[in-house]
């Protein structure tokens, strides 16, 4: 017997085992199974993130609605004629008192008018 | 569903066709039939998963023996700290094939494995491949993605070497 026929001898029959397919048929089916499970997740993740982005969305533009509708020309006005009455009125001292009442009780009124903006407008 | 439908028929179709083909190359590299039937099965499971992004551009068999060879050198880095020099299992299995014929015969075989198993990396893959593949040069070199004059050429180098020890 010549190397060629040997080494032909030694090659040409190692195959895989015989159950071999049924074995990869098996991990395909598991991978079906993980990757279902993996667009099922997926798309709950998404439709949360759809959820929170509509959401707030919609809040931000119920407080830019509100924010344009008491924020206007007159209401600017008033607001300026207030200040002029109060610098010509007051001494600087009182001023002085009264301006960190004045801003705080602003910057409060800014920050729930979302919350109570809705509800006023329900009634 | 039916992506998978597709798919599933895609690797019916692949499957007799390089099932042999993908376990050979992943067992030049590992010499452990254990370790390349492993590699086999991730090697298929790679392809089914990547089968939708397939463009193409390259031969489908290109793409198999890429994935193939990356597989197994991925497998065969793992598991160096184990490799032996030759398949326990494969040597069991040529003792006993040639139980059936006679003492003298599986010596042989036994030593002639071992003495395919001592050549140079490359030499090795390229006869155990091409004595696997019913001794194409084309396909070796497909296979191993190298000319097939260099095939040639380890081929005749190992052939040499291996007669002289014979």
């Amino acid at each position: 017997m010549n190397l060629d026929t040997k080494l032909a001898a030694l090659f040409s029959g190692l195959d895989t085992r015989a159950d071999f397919n049924a074995r990869l048929l098996e991990r395909l089916h598991k991978e079906i199974a993980e990757e279902a499970r993996r667009a099922e997740e997926a798309l709950r993740l998404e439709q949360l993130r759809h959820r929170i982005a509509t959401r707030e969305l919609r809040s931000s533009r119920q407080w830019k609605q509100a924010f344009g509708r008491y924020v206007n020309l007159e209401t600017v006005g008033i607001g300026a004629l207030a200040g002029l009455l109060i610098t010509t009125t007051w001494s600087a001292d009182q001023i002085r008192q009264v301006v960190p009442a004045i801003a705080t009780a602003l910057g409060l009124l800014l920050a729930v008018a979302p919350v109570l903006l809705p509800l006023l407008r329900r009634r | 569903m039916e992506v998978d439908n597709r798919r599933d028929q895609a690797i019916a179709a692949l499957l007799p066709q390089y099932r042999r083909k993908v376990f050979g190359l992943a067992y030049s590299y590992l010499r452990n039939r254990d370790a390349a039937e492993d590699v086999t099965q991730d090697v298929f499971i790679k392809i089914w998963r990547a089968l939708p992004s397939y463009d193409g551009r390259a031969s489908m068999s290109t793409w198999i023996y890429a994935i193939t060879r990356n597989t197994s050198l991925s497998a065969l880095r793992a598991r160096r700290s184990h490799a032996s020099l030759s398949d326990p299992e494969v040597m069991a299995e040529v003792d006993t094939a040639a139980d059936s014929t006679s003492a003298e015969a599986a010596a042989d075989a036994g030593a002639l494995m071992r003495l395919v198993n001592q050549l140079p990396g490359k030499q090795r893959q390229v006869v155990m491949l091409f004595y696997m593949q019913e001794q194409s040069h084309e396909e070796v070199s497909a296979m191993l993605a190298m000319p097939i004059g260099t095939v040639k050429t380890l081929l005749h180098r190992a052939r040499q070497r291996l007669g002289d020890s014979v």
